[in-house]
C-alpha cells in the first residue's frame, strides 16, 4: 500500500484559501515527475531488440506519469500558483525517499537496471492502489500515514470546497494544453472546480485503476496491473472469480539488460573519461529539460514542444551511456543520473 | 570590424561532435545492398559503418569559459580583473543539443551546426548573455595540422554572427561587457570557433571530442560575417595530407589590421600541433612586412629585405587563453607602405643572419572569397531553388573595384576518400559509386560573369535547374562543386576547400495521397543511416511503427532547418519529399482519429536494425549497373 505521511493531506484538508494549496500541488507535481527517473532508467537499460514488450509496457506507463505532471502543473496555475520546476530540491536524492514520502519511512528509490525483482518491489509498490484487484490481503495503515490517493481525494474535496471563485480565467493562456501531444480529453484546460475534479480523476485512474476495475479504459490497465503483468510474465486476463495473469506471456530475457551501475553520480568519475563525459552530457539535458519545463510552465507554454524535443532527445543519448563502461574494462555500465545542476 | 578587432573575448575549452559516420559513406546510402553489419562498429579492417554509428548529431560546447579580453583600445586583460574573466561560455539550456551536418555525403568538408545556441555565464548561474549562432559552416578544413590520423589530425575555423543577443547585465559590473554590449546594438556580434584535437577512437577518453578555441567581437554590416577579407596568408606546398601547408607545416589563415593601426593575426587554425595538441615549437620566427612584393615562400632572405614587425608567439599559452591572435602595433612607416606589400611570418634567423620565408599573403595580396560556400537548390520549390551570395575581392585586404569572376563546375567525379575497401573480402559495400558533378550545367550564376562593384563586392545568384534527374540513383539529387577566382589570368590562391558545394535536390512528382510505398525507401534510407534512431527511439522503416508514431513523426518533419529537432539530422531531405511525408502522416492521423494509444507513442521501439527494404526484384529497383553516370567502386 502505498502511503504518505497524514501531515500532507492535513495539509490539505485545513486549506483555507487557493494560496494553501501552491504547496500541496508542488508537491504533487514533484511526486509525478519523481517516478519518471526510475522509469526512464529501466527501459533505457533494455538492449534494443530485446525485451521490447517489456519496455513499451514501461515507456506507455512513464509518458503518462509527464502527463500527470501535466495536470497538477495546471491546476496550480489554474488558482494562481507557478509551478516550480528547475529548482533545487525539486528532483529527488536518488536513491531516497520519494516527496512527501511515499511508500513510507523506509521506502527507497533508486536509478537501476530494469529487474523483475525492482518492479514488484519498487514500481508496484509506487503504483499500488488503495484495494489491489486481485484482492489481495490488505495491509495495515499505520494511522499516521494516508495512501496517495487520500492525497488525490483531499485535493479534489477542498478544491470542490473552496469553489470555482479559486480559479483565475487569467491563467488559461498559461495553461499547457496545446501541442496536441496529449489527447483533449485527458489534457485540458482547467477553469474551475469541475474541470479540475475530472482532471485529478484521471491522475489516480491511471495510476491506481478504479476499485471495482483494474482498467483505466476499456482496453488499457492502470500502472500498478502493467507492472503486475511485467513481474508476472503474463498478461492479465479475467478469470470467473476475477482477475488473474494467466495471459499472453511476456517474455524477459536477462541477456538483455545493460549491467548499469545502480545509482551512479556524476562524483564518482574521473573527469576526462568517457564514463563522465557521456553522464555530464545527460545530465546538462536532463536540466535543459528541467529548464524547458520551468519555462514552459510559467508562462511559455509553446516552450513544451522544446521540452518533448529534449524527452526524446534524452533517450537517444542513454543509448550510448548504457553501453559505456564506468571504467575500461568493467563488467559495469554507466547509468543515467538525474542530479540537479544548473546549468 | 569582427571577432578579430576590439573588443574582443577570447574564450577556450571542448566541444563535443557526436557525429554519426554510418553516412559517411556514401554507398551506405544504397538501400538495395545495405547491409545489417553497416551499423556495426569498425572493426579492424573491416569497416562496417566506421567510427561512430551510433552518433546522434549532437554538437554543443563543454568546459568552455572565457581567458581574456581586450578592450577599444587594445589593452589587454587576462586572468583576472574584469569580471566577465570568470565567466563560462555555454549553450542554449532549454532545448535540445545543436547538430552538426554535412551539406552531402560527397562534400564532408564543410560541416555546418544548427540551433547551436551560445550563452555566458556568470559563475553566479546568472545568463549575461544569450545568442543563436547563425548556422555557417566550417572554412579552412585541414587534415594534417597534426601527426595523428584521420579526423583526429584535423583542425577547421568557423565564422558566423551571433544573433538574437539577449543581455542580462544586471548586477554585473564588468567595464568590457558594457564596451562589447555598445558595439552590439546592430543587434549581432562576430564568432569564431576554431576546433581540433578530436577524438575518433571509440572507448578511449574524450571520443567525439575536441579542443575549442573562441573569439567574440563586434561586427559591422559591410564586412563579410562567415570570413576575415584582410590579410591572406597562403602557403604555396602541400603537406603529407594534402593540405595546402607550408614547409613547416602552417597552414593558411587570416590577418587584419585594425582601427588601433594594429596588425590582428588570427593563428588559431594555422600552427603546427605537437603532442596532445599543443602548439608545436618551430624554433625562432618572427613577423615581418616584405620589401619586395615578389619574394617566394621558402626564399632565404637576409634583413635587408624585410621590415621586422615582432616576434611570433608559438606558446600553447597564446593559443588557449588569447584565442591564438596575436596582436601586432605597427609603426606608422609600416602602415604607410602596407598596401603594397606582403607581410610575411619568417623561420629564422640563422647564424648568417639569414631568414626563410615561412609562409606569405598570397601573390599580389589577391583575395577573393565568397560569403556563402554550401547551397541547396530545390527544383521541387521555385522559392527554394535559388540562392544569393556575395562574393568578395581584395588586394592587400583594401576592395578590388571591377574585377570580373567566373565560376568552373568540377569534372565529373567519384567520392574516393570516403568509400575505402574492407577487408576480408565480401565486406565492401557493392553499391556502385556515385559521379558527381553530372549532368553538366545544372547551375547556372546570375550574372555569369559578374562585376566587383567599387566597394569590391557583387551579389550572385545561383540558379537551380528546372529539373533534376536521379544521377547518383541511390542518393537525393546531384552534388556540385565549383571553384570561383578573377576571370582574368590573375586567379587568388585560395584554399583547398574554398568552393562552392551545391546540392541540388531531384525532382519529386508530387503524389496527392502519398502511401506507405512512396514513402517507406525514404524512412528506410534514414533508419539505415541512423541506427541511434531505431536502438533509442523506433524504426520508422516499418509501417505499424512509423503509423503508430505519425504525430511525432509529423512533428520532427515540419521543424525548421535551423531547429535542433529537425528531423531528419542531415538536412538532405527536399522539400517535395519532406512535403510528401508529412502529408502521408498527415492522412494516418486523419484515418487514426484521435487514438488512445496515442500515449504509448513515446513507449514505441523497434527490434529491428537496418536491413534492405527494397530488393532486386522489387520494380522500384532499377539495375543500377545500366544507369548512365554510374561507376564501380574500387572494389567491384
Amino acid at each position: 500500500m502505498i502511503r504518505l505521511h497524514r501531515n500532507y493531506v492535513r495539509a490539505v484538508r485545513q486549506a483555507r484559501a487557493a494560496q494553501d494549496l501552491f504547496g500541496p500541488l508542488q508537491n504533487a507535481i514533484e511526486l509525478e515527475h519523481s517516478t519518471i527517473p526510475p522509469y526512464f532508467t529501466a527501459t533505457a537499460s533494455l538492449v534494443a531488440g530485446k525485451n521490447e514488450a517489456i519496455a513499451g509496457l514501461i515507456r506507455a506507463i512513464t509518458m503518462q506519469e509527464m502527463l500527470h505532471m501535466c495536470i497538477a502543473s495546471n491546476i496550480l496555475i489554474a488558482i494562481g500558483g507557478q509551478p516550480q520546476i528547475n529548482r533545487p530540491g525539486f528532483v529527488p536524492e536518488y536513491p531516497g525517499p520519494l516527496p512527501m514520502h511515499i511508500g513510507g519511512p523506509d521506502f527507497t528509490v533508486g536509478i537501476e537496471a530494469f529487474s523483475r525483482d525492482l518492479v514488484k518491489q519498487v514500481f508496484m509498490q509506487i503504483e499500488e492502489p488503495e484495494q489491489p484487484i486481485p484482492v489481495h490481503e490488505k495491509a495495515e495503515i499505520e494511522p499516521e500515514y494516508e495512501t496517495i490517493g487520500a492525497f488525490y481525494r483531499a485535493l479534489q474535496a477542498k478544491i470542490v470546497e473552496l469553489g470555482d471563485g479559486i480559479f483565475e480565467p487569467s491563467s488559461l493562456p498559461n495553461q499547457v494544453v496545446q501541442g496536441n501531444w496529449f489527447p483533449p480529453d485527458q489534457l485540458f484546460a482547467i477553469t474551475g472546480a469541475d474541470s479540475a475534479v475530472r482532471a485529478i480523476d484521471i491522475i489516480v485512474l491511471q495510476g491506481e485503476g478504479s476499485s471495482s476495475s483494474p482498467y483505466e479504459s476499456p482496453d488499457v490497465l492502470a500502472h500498478f496491473y502493467r507492472f503486475g503483468e511485467i513481474h508476472a510474465g503474463r498478461a492479465l486476463v479475467k478469470t470467473a472469480d476475477g482477475y488473474a495473469y494467466a495471459g499472453a506471456p511476456i517474455p524477459f530475457d536477462d541477456n538483455g539488460v545493460y549491467p548499469l551501475r545502480p545509482n551512479c553520480k556524476l562524483a564518482q568519475f574521473t573527469p576526462g573519461t568517457q564514463a563522465h563525459t557521456r553522464l555530464a552530457q545527460f545530465i546538462y539535458s536532463y536540466n535543459s529539460l528541467l529548464n524547458a519545463l520551468h519555462t514552459c510552465f510559467n508562462g511559455q507554454p509553446g516552450r513544451l514542444d522544446a521540452a518533448i524535443g529534449l524527452m526524446y532527445s534524452l533517450r537517444i543519448e542513454a543509448v550510448a551511456l548504457v553501453q559505456t563502461p564506468v571504467a575500461p574494462g568493467s563488467a559495469q555500465n554507466v547509468g543515467p543520473s538525474f542530479e540537479y545542476m544548473q546549468t | 570590424m569582427s571577432y578579430l578587432q576590439p573588443p574582443r573575448l577570447a574564450f577556450s575549452g571542448y566541444f563535443q561532435a557526436d557525429v554519426s559516420t554510418v553516412n559517411n559513406d556514401p554507398r551506405h546510402f544504397d538501400n538495395i545492398s545495405f547491409e545489417p553489419y553497416f551499423q556495426d562498429l569498425r572493426e579492424g579492417q573491416q569497416q562496417n559503418g566506421w567510427w561512430n554509428p551510433v552518433g546522434t548529431g549532437i554538437f554543443r560546447f563543454r568546459d568552455a569559459a572565457v581567458r581574456s579580453v581586450v578592450d577599444p583600445s587594445g589593452n589587454l586583460q587576462i586572468g583576472q580583473g574584469d569580471p566577465v574573466l570568470s565567466m563560462f561560455v555555454g549553450n542554449a539550456f532549454d532545448r535540445a543539443s545543436a547538430k552538426i551536418v554535412d551539406v552531402d555525403p560527397d562534400w564532408q568538408l564543410a560541416s555546418n551546426l544548427y540551433g547551436l545556441g551560445i550563452t555566458l555565464v556568470a559563475p553566479n548561474g546568472q545568463v549575461v548573455l544569450r545568442s543563436e549562432y547563425e548556422a555557417n559552416p566550417f572554412r579552412d578544413l585541414w587534415f594534417g595540422r597534426s601527426a595523428a590520423p584521420g579526423d583526429s589530425g584535423a583542425s577547421a575555423m568557423f565564422q558566423s554572427v551571433l544573433t538574437q543577443l539577449e543581455w542580462n547585465l544586471d548586477g554585473i559590473n564588468s567595464p568590457f561587457l558594457q564596451q562589447l554590449y555598445s558595439f552590439s546594438q546592430s543587434g549581432t556580434l562576430s564568432i569564431r570557433l576554431t576546433t581540433y584535437g578530436f577524438g575518433t577512437k571509440y572507448g578511449e577518453n574524450e571520443f567525439c571530442y575536441g579542443k575549442l578555441i573562441g573569439a567574440i567581437g563586434p561586427v559591422v554590416a559591410q564586412e563579410p560575417r562567415s570570413f576575415i577579407l584582410g590579410r591572406r596568408f597562403m602557403p604555396t606546398t602541400r603537406n603529407r595530407t594534402g593540405d595546402l601547408a607550408s614547409t613547416q607545416n602552417i597552414g593558411c589563415f587570416s590577418a587584419f589590421v585594425d582601427q588601433n593601426r594594429t596588425l590582428q593575426l588570427d593563428l588559431s587554425n594555422a600552427l603546427p600541433l605537437a603532442d596532445k595538441y599543443l602548439i608545436e615549437q618551430l624554433g625562432p620566427m618572427q613577423i615581418v612586412l616584405l620589401k619586395d612584393p615578389l619574394t617566394a615562400q621558402d626564399d632565404l632572405i637576409g634583413p635587408e629585405a624585410y621590415y621586422a614587425l615582432a616576434s611570433l608567439d608559438q606558446t600553447d599559452y597564446q593559443q588557449w587563453n588569447l584565442s591564438g591572435i596575436q596582436s601586432v602595433p605597427l609603426h606608422q612607416s609600416i602602415y604607410d607602405v602596407m598596401n603594397e606589400l606582403p607581410f610575411a611570418l619568417l623561420s629564422g634567423p640563422n647564424q648568417d643572419g639569414k631568414s626563410v620565408v615561412a609562409i606569405r599573403e598570397s601573390l599580389l595580396g589577391l583575395e577573393v572569397r565568397s560569403e556563402d560556400i554550401v547551397f541547396r537548390l530545390d527544383p521541387n520549390d521555385s522559392n527554394a531553388n535559388h540562392a544569393d551570395t556575395t562574393i568578395y575581392a581584395a588586394r592587400y585586404g583594401q576592395p578590388m573595384a571591377g574585377q570580373q569572376l567566373n565560376f568552373w563546375v568540377a569534372a565529373p567525379a567519384t567520392d574516393t576518400d570516403n568509400t575505402p575497401v574492407s577487408q576480408p573480402p565480401g565486406t565492401t559495400p557493392r553499391a556502385l559509386l556515385p559521379v558527381n558533378n553530372v549532368p553538366a550545367f545544372a547551375v547556372q550564376f546570375q550574372p555569369a560573369l559578374p562585376v566587383t562593384d567599387a566597394a569590391g563586392r557583387v551579389a550572385v545568384r545561383l540558379q537551380g535547374p528546372e529539373v533534376m534527374d536521379h544521377p547518383r540513383e541511390y542518393i537525393d539529387g546531384q552534388l556540385y562543386t565549383i571553384s570561383y577566382n578573377f576571370s582574368g589570368s590573375d586567379p587568388a590562391l585560395q584554399q583547398n576547400f574554398d568552393k562552392l558545394a551545391v546540392l541540388v535536390f531531384s525532382t519529386v512528382p508530387v503524389v496527392d495521397n502519398p502511401t506507405w510505398n512512396d514513402v517507406q525507401p525514404i524512412l528506410q534510407q534514414y533508419a539505415n543511416l541512423y541506427p541511434v534512431m531505431s536502438q533509442g527511439l523506433f524504426d520508422f522503416s516499418q509501417k505499424d511503427q512509423a503509423d503508430a508514431n505519425a504525430f511525432i513523426m509529423r512533428f520532427v518533419l515540419d521543424k525548421g532547418i535551423n531547429d535542433p529537432d529537425q528531423m531528419p539530422v542531415t538536412r538532405d531531405m527536399s522539400s517535395a519529399k519532406r512535403a510528401m511525408l508529412i502529408r502521408y502522416f498527415d492522412q494516418v492521423l486523419e484515418s487514426q482519429g484521435r487514438p488512445s494509444s496515442l500515449l504509448h507513442m513515446f513507449g514505441k521501439r523497434c527490434p529491428t536494425r537496418g536491413g534492405a527494404a527494397l530488393r532486386p526484384q522489387d520494380d522500384r529497383a532499377a539495375p543500377v549497373g545500366t544507369l548512365p553516370g554510374k561507376s564501380r567502386g574500387p572494389n567491384p
